[in-house]
């Protein structure tokens, strides 16, 4: 018998008859196209269905969202509702970075192995929002590296492969001079297929280097891509091995 | 099922406390490696919490079962949704030096993860497909309405008989749409 498409509704949606179902179903186990069929349809309507309803409880959802995205991502429109500056000092603040502009362009300075750039662990501390992480990012945001690495060494206990967990471990064992720990952490990213594995092979290098395992930094070093912005840290660290 | 099902049934459960630490957990990671790809914050913004949204309309239904740790699944969503948001604007991608470092993904849990990522990009698909479809896109809305088809029918100015008969016609004209679509064709495992 050929089914229509209406007959192919009819039993998804279970308005056959016991007898209607049941020659259905027997045709169904030698008919290769009316599987197709069933299984097309039955995902169309299981996907339309499902996003209909996912619609009507989506407001209640964003309710959640839009907040945290705007705490985690937007944190400069924060900072511009959050603080008052006297115009005496964004004046100060502009002269200051006039004389550093002017300072550094008499004397250029060549890029120094440590001065790189850390960025801030987002989900510090809020009202509302004292988790074990949370705190840590606050050690860590607060240049605390000693508790911030006590704090991640916990956190590391339950969660080993965390990838945000081990990168900032990693870099607060750097800034407190565990090279050793730090390297095995940072050689396992760069290794990884995380977000940190770029930044990570910066800082192997850094760690190898100040481990006097100079092969180690060299090639760690030399992963690191143009785009990144440790290169020109990298490069440093190259230009001291040489 | 992975332990991070946690986070799916978190988003479904709208809970708070977990969502939370969905976003503390994952959303430093996303933000470096979008803005690493030339992506401005606010955008990586709307990228984390739309791929969050998706995730959540995929997972509603509570059939939906994470096989692998969320961060990949999560991270492959905002990979795609920010290449296909540098396609549709002026946005300049930086790929570092890599010709498609957004679908290239090795490993087991990355596999999985492709898996999930591509079961949502057919069922975005879909409902955008069935966003095109005029006055089929209402038949098929309100033919899955929680209520009697009957009902819809007559509200419609449709005898029963004719309303299942366009319904029909109109999933049919659905299905043909998503089968000849290259696009879900290269989502298809």
């Amino acid at each position: 018998m050929n089914y229509t498409l209406e007959d192919i509704e009819a039993y998804l949606n279970g308005e056959m008859d016991a007898v209607q179902k049941q020659e259905f179903e027997q045709q169904l186990t030698t008919d290769a196209q009316l599987q197709k069929q069933v299984e097309e349809l039955r995902f169309l309507q299981t996907t339309i269905d499902k996003h209909l309803q996912a619609e009507q409880t989506l407001p209640e959802l964003k309710k959640i969202l839009t907040p945290l995205t705007q705490t985690h991502f937007h944190k400069a429109e924060q900072q511009k509702g959050a603080k008052v500056i006297s115009m005496n000092r964004v004046f100060a603040a502009i002269a200051l970075a006039a004389s550093v502009i002017l300072i550094f362009f008499l004397f250029p300075p060549g890029v120094s192995v440590d001065g790189y750039p850390v960025d801030e662990m987002s989900g510090a501390i809020t009202r509302g929002n004292e988790t074990e992480l949370a705190k840590a990012a606050q050690l860590f945001n607060d240049e605390k590296y000693a508790e911030a690495e006590a704090a991640f060494q916990q956190l590391k206990a339950t969660s080993p492969d965390d990838a945000t967990i081990n990168y900032y471990l990693g870099i607060s064992l750097v800034k407190t001079k565990n090279f050793k720990e730090s390297l095995t952490l940072f050689e396992a990213l760069a290794k990884g297929e995380s977000v940190y594995k770029e930044d990570a092979n910066f800082f192997a290098a850094l760690s190898a280097y100040n481990l006097q395992q100079n092969d180690k930094a060299k090639e760690y070093a030399s992963a690191v891509k143009k785009e990144s912005k440790y290169y020109k840290y990298a490069k440093a660290v190259l230009k001291k091995i040489k | 099922m992975h332990a991070d099902q946690k986070y799916i049934d978190a988003l479904i459960a709208h809970d708070q406390r977990l969502i939370s630490e969905i976003y503390q957990r994952f959303a430093p990671g996303m933000k470096a490696y979008l803005l690493s790809r030339g992506c401005s914050e606010d955008d990586a913004g709307d990228v984390f919490q739309e791929a969050l949204i998706d995730i959540y309309k995929l997972s509603t239904d509570k059939q939906f079962v994470l096989t692998c740790p969320f961060e990949a699944f999560l991270l492959l969503v905002c990979k795609r949704k920010f290449f296909n948001k540098t396609k549709k604007t002026s946005l300049q991608l930086v790929t570092n030096g890599e010709e498609d470092a957004y679908t290239h993904i090795p490993g087991d849990a990355n596999a999985s993860a492709e898996e999930h990522a591509n079961q949502l990009g057919r069922e975005e698909l879909v409902m955008s497909m069935l966003d095109q479809m005029g006055n089929c896109k209402e038949i098929i809305l309100k033919s899955l309405l929680k209520k009697p088809q009957e009902e819809t029918a007559e509200e419609m100015g449709m005898t029963y008989a004719y309303f299942r008969k366009r319904k029909s016609n109109c999933m049919g004209e659905l299905a043909e749409l998503v089968r000849n679509n290259p696009q879900f064709k290269s989502l298809v495992p």
